[in-house]
């Protein structure tokens, strides 16, 4: 198990290595997005790849193990239905990121606006959101970690798992991961197809004679399931790193051909479901309901399968640490402290990566409670992002101003109503907020209209 | 294929066949292959909303023109 997980993690540093090739000095539009210049498959492979994270690998059996069938319909709703959303609204930031010369999501409302303070705050709101995801990454990768029995320090380990993904930035920026994802989708896949197969191997009548699976209520009652699924769907499609790979692909006809054929990598869900049912009926008692994927897999596999399950969740976290931390590291050294050259937007976007996984490694290990709090606030709060975008692909008198206040507004409500319990008919309170921001960003549009701004929809030939 | 039946291929079915389908049959007691039916459903609705997308994909996407914005 050892053997095959450690050489798997040196063949991914290799991959990275090889995505170097024919690209040893990039410019900082090549280093955070590869110049625009990804195919329909590098694209699909980089998107899907920051996808699903260890949480999907690790939570989604966990949560049905803890929480019952439930889950299954939120957790597996909100990522189907970002799949047209994105198909729909992708062209259009692709497009805005091409007109502007974007890298980044405040980068399209700087140059559309001509607003430093419009900047500032999706800037800051950008940042914020990216603070709780490497903490959970790294919190995926502690249990994947432990279970490898080694007798060094648990910090020590996610150590070495901060210094791998540093290694792929520094290697070859937005390059590195997006090979290495290709690496890791074909080795989570396999080691979920094995572990699930091995499940319905060891337990082959279970379909004829076990009794049915309990039916289980939508988490927080159907209003609040629902309008949860309706917001993060949209909040999916608008957080800072998704806007940065929407700017890796070479072309409108790229985004919308890998998101056609992403829905069919949820594949892979059927078999964790069934990984968690096996442990259910079968008695498998793992030491925390995220570690039942590891669990189930060390009882069924032999030791290598074993670590290639594990190198797949490790990889899948390291994935989307380097993709966070490429989308952050820009969002410092372009939208926080502009006028940087590209060399220097390099360097230091290196030096903001490195305290980044610092903090994260630090934070998995002493406040995964606050951060999961956290996670959840600034996922509603990024989604106020998407009347913005909205405005600037389609309207032509919405004021900066106006946006700024939406975007605070929205927070404002969806945060103070969550804070306080507000009961608002069961609705999930990022929804109220998002509702609240769209009126006052097109109602401000329609009764004090702002100078005019081409919106981008109308530079289409 | 015209805009609007683009829209509701693509948009309107994945979303009607989740947001007031599953509540619904969350309700149900029926199971298929064990399973709880609003599972199974949505499980089915993976192949649907690729087969939806690629619709809009092949019978109009493909076929438009669509080069990156100049400005002015």
């Amino acid at each position: 198990m050892t053997v095959i997980f450690s050489a798997l993690i040196v063949a991914s540093l290799l991959v990275a290595l090889v995505s170097r090739r024919g690209h040893a000095h990039q410019r900082a539009e090549d280093f955070f997005v590869a110049s625009g210049q990804f195919g329909a498959i590098l694209y699909f492979f980089l998107a899907v790849g920051e996808t699903y994270s260890i949480a999907s690998f690790l939570g989604f059996p966990g949560g049905v193990y803890a929480h019952g069938t439930g889950f299954v319909s939120w957790f597996l709703g909100y990522i189907l239905l970002s799949f047209p959303v994105g198909y729909f609204l992708y062209p259009w930031i692709w497009r805005a990121g091409r007109l502007h010369g974007a890298v980044t999501l405040p980068d399209l409302f700087a140059r559309h606006y001509r607003s430093r303070s419009l900047e500032l705050v999706v800037t800051v709101a950008s940042i914020g959101f990216l603070v709780p995801l490497g903490v959970m990454q790294f919190a995926g990768l502690n249990v994947v970690l432990g279970d490898l029995g080694w007798p060094v320090p648990r910090v020590v380990l996610t150590g070495l798992g901060g210094a791998l993904a540093f290694s792929y930035i520094a290697i070859s920026g937005i390059r590195a991961p997006a090979f290495v994802a290709v690496m890791k989708d074909a080795l989570v896949l396999a080691a979920i197809l094995l572990t699930g197969i091995a499940c319905l191997s060891a337990e082959p009548a279970s379909s004829g004679r076990a009794a049915p699976i309990a039916l289980h209520a939508l988490p927080g009652g159907d209003v609040f399931a629902m309008t949860t699924i309706i917001l993060q769907c949209i909040g999916f499609c608008v957080v800072p790193q998704t806007c940065a790979f929407v700017f890796t692909a070479r072309s409108v006809g790229a985004v919308r051909r890998a998101q056609v054929g992403m829905p069919l990598y949820m594949v892979m869900f059927p078999f964790l479901l069934v990984v968690a049912l096996y442990a259910l009926r079968t008695g498998v008692r793992p030491a925390v309901p995220d570690d039942v994927l590891l669990a189930v897999a060390r009882a069924l596999l032999p030791g290598w399968a074993t670590g290639l399950v594990m190198a797949g969740a490790a990889l899948s976290a390291l994935v989307i640490l380097t993709g966070v931390c490429l989308a952050l590291g820009p969002l410092v050294t372009r939208n926080l402290v502009p006028g940087l050259d590209s060399d220097q937007q390099q360097r230091w976007a290196k030096v903001v990566t490195a305290l980044y996984l610092l903090l994260s490694i630090a934070g998995a290990a002493h406040s995964r409670a606050l951060m999961a709090a956290l996670n959840n606030l600034f996922y509603f709060g990024m989604t106020q992002a998407f009347p913005g975008l909205l405005a600037m692909i389609v309207a032509r008198h919405v004021r900066p101003g106006a946006i700024i206040a939406g975007l605070l507004a929205g927070d404002a409500l969806a945060i103070g109503l969550h804070a306080f319990g507000v009961p608002m008919g069961g609705c999930n309170p990022g929804l109220v907020g998002l509702v609240a921001n769209l009126a006052i960003v097109f109602g401000t549009g329609w009764w004090w209209p702002g100078a005019a701004v081409r919106p981008v929809a109308a530079f289409r030939r | 294929m015209n805009l609007l039946a683009r829209g509701f291929v693509g948009l309107g079915i994945p979303f009607l066949a989740i947001v007031p389908t599953i509540p619904i049959l969350s309700h149900m007691s029926v199971s298929v292959f064990g399973m709880p039916i609003a599972v199974v459903w949505l499980l089915c609705c993976i192949p649907l909303t690729s087969g939806c997308l690629a619709v809009c994909w092949f019978l109009h996407d493909r076929h438009v023109q669509d080069e990156a914005p100049s400005p002015p």
